[in-house]
């Protein structure tokens, strides 16, 4: 396993991880406190944060090849993979509460910073599939 | 419609050359090592330059690392 398949597994843990212990805290403290309090528990996803730190926790071996062309190609082609879904996430979360607010109504101004995180993580984790999905099945050469 | 399959000795020739490892010649071609196991298994088909640093490190040329099988129905002859 090579430094950016360490890398996309880290990342893929972390956000799985992040997302069940935040889904653990709202669910408890929906139950010992009610619902509004409970959204508290979404500062669980803080630990999202830990995501900056794959550099530095698989740090670059001295006189290694570590990024040769295949390297280039997979992720270049993660990048497009990428890009391919940032553009329904980003209509859906421009698109849905148009639909189910209404265009002339008004949303808390929370929710900004979670759209915008949510499409984040999900560029994140689809970016990390796909290196993790390419390295594992050896794509072919323009294929 | 042709369907066009590049194949390689690449194993053949590294355990003829003194038993050279992958590492080895991964180091000898500037690549990763997993890179040379997925040109190995066909799963990668190397760019012109890498193919040329393989066959540079056996001391052969490219047509005898590297063979190029066309299966075209039609020939074409001129």
């Amino acid at each position: 396993m090579n430094r950016w398949q360490k890398i996309a597994w880290y990342n893929v843990f972390v956000i799985i991880f992040t997302f069940i212990l935040t889904g653990l805290c709202v669910g408890v403290l929906t139950i010992k406190h009610g619902m509004p309090k409970a959204l508290s528990g979404l500062g669980m996803l803080g630990m999202l944060g830990l995501l900056g730190l794959s550099g530095f926790i698989f740090k670059k071996k001295k006189h290694n090849v570590e990024f040769d062309e295949r390297d280039r190609l997979i992720f270049y082609r993660s990048i497009q993979i990428t890009f391919a879904i940032f553009w329904p996430l980003f209509t859906a979360a421009c698109m849905i509460p148009w639909f189910i607010i209404g265009p002339n109504n008004l949303i808390p101004i929370n929710v900004l910073p979670l759209m915008l995180v949510a499409i984040a993580i999900s560029l994140i984790a689809a970016q990390s599939i796909a290196v993790l999905v390419q390295y594992g099945r050896g794509e072919k050469d323009g294929q | 419609m042709a369907s066009n399959q590049l194949s390689n000795k690449i194993r053949r020739l590294r355990f003829d050359n003194g038993r050279m490892t992958q590492q080895q010649l991964a180091d000898k071609a500037d690549v990763t090592r997993q890179t040379i196991i997925a040109i190995e298994s066909g799963k990668y088909t190397p760019s012109l330059l890498l193919a040329f640093r393989i066959s540079r490190a056996f001391g052969l040329s490219v047509e005898d690392v590297f063979q190029y099988e066309s299966d075209d129905s039609e020939s074409g002859t001129v």
